[in-house]
């Protein structure tokens, strides 16, 4: 656990990079390679408020992987914090993403949300950006 | 308005119920009818294959995404295949990526995410949501359909994309 998350510090700083879990591609999805902006988008059914991430600081690609949810097969994506805060649309407008901690009171180190302006909702201009910011990363697996 | 014929552009979000059923029962009926194998045209053959790609996806287990998350609902799967069906009726291209959504829904792409980009989301058995990105313009776009709404709009945009598909 990070000293940063047990003691409540709300501020991740700009040149941290953070890890977003992606399950392996079904068999049926053509190409199967293929990051899509469903990736980086909320389970409304869960009212979730905002994109799991991982800070690299706290949690390890492997302990990432290797979480009892995460799915054999799954590989990480990576972003620095500062990146998803500047994340803008085609169009030039800053889509105002942040990156807030959220380790639920320590049970959950490491863990952190991307957050627009309004929780709960992530814009499709925001999914599709973000996944084009991720997907630069290239897969990042245990090995 | 002068309105065209038939085009793929004055579809509507809008299919027969027993449509799904109907394409394979009469694909493999004439195939039976002349005793020979069945081999269904390209566009047949394309619409069984997509209907098995969302059979898939209904089976998809509780907690596909590693986060808990529920495959699409028999409902969101039938307005997914009624979607499809309305946009293929005439000149179409198949979309490059068919995946589930965190939230239920099922995903269409077309294009290319680098230049021009095209997204469709069928989020409940009536509704679609869509998205349009052209990197090299500057542009972004997106917008909800109905069932029972014009697919002009849509078929306009995925026509753009098209052109830029190619795989990763």
């Amino acid at each position: 656990m990070s000293i940063e998350d047990s003691t409540g510090d709300d501020h991740i700083d700009d040149d941290e990079v953070v890890y977003l879990r992606v399950p392996p591609f079904p068999p049926f999805q053509k190409p199967q390679n293929w990051l899509t902006s469903a990736n980086f988008k909320l389970d409304l059914r869960k009212n979730e408020q905002g994109l799991s991430v991982y800070r690299a600081k706290t949690r390890s690609v492997m302990q990432v992987l290797q979480d009892s949810n995460a799915i054999p097969g799954s590989f990480v994506v990576s972003a620095t914090v500062g990146e998803i805060r500047n994340l803008k649309n085609v169009a030039g407008t800053l889509l105002n993403l942040d990156v807030l901690p959220r380790d639920d009171g320590g049970k959950n180190p490491g863990h952190a949300e991307i957050q627009s302006p309004t929780p709960g909702q992530i814009s499709k201009s925001a999914s599709k950006n973000l996944r084009d910011l991720f997907a630069r990363s290239g897969r990042i697996t245990e090995s | 308005m002068t309105r065209a014929p038939a085009t793929v552009s004055e579809r509507q979000f809008a299919f027969p119920r027993n449509r799904v059923a109907d394409i394979s029962i009469v694909a493999r009926n004439d195939a039976s009818r002349t005793n020979e194998p069945f081999i269904p045209t390209e566009a047949q053959a394309w619409l069984l294959s997509f209907i098995e790609e969302i059979e898939q996806l209904i089976r998809l287990p509780r907690g596909w995404d590693s986060n808990g998350a529920l495959p699409p609902d028999s409902n969101t799967a039938l307005g997914a295949l009624e979607l499809i069906y309305s946009l293929a009726q005439l000149r179409w291209s198949q979309p490059t990526v068919t995946t589930a959504t965190r939230s239920g829904g099922i995903q269409f792409e077309w294009g290319n995410h680098d230049s021009i980009y095209f997204e469709l989301e069928c989020v409940s058995r009536d509704t679609a949501e869509y998205f349009f990105s052209d990197k090299t313009r500057h542009i972004e776009k997106e917008g909800i359909v109905h069932s029972g709404e014009s697919l002009g709009e849509i078929a306009s945009l995925i026509r753009h994309a098209q052109r830029f598909s190619r795989q990763q």
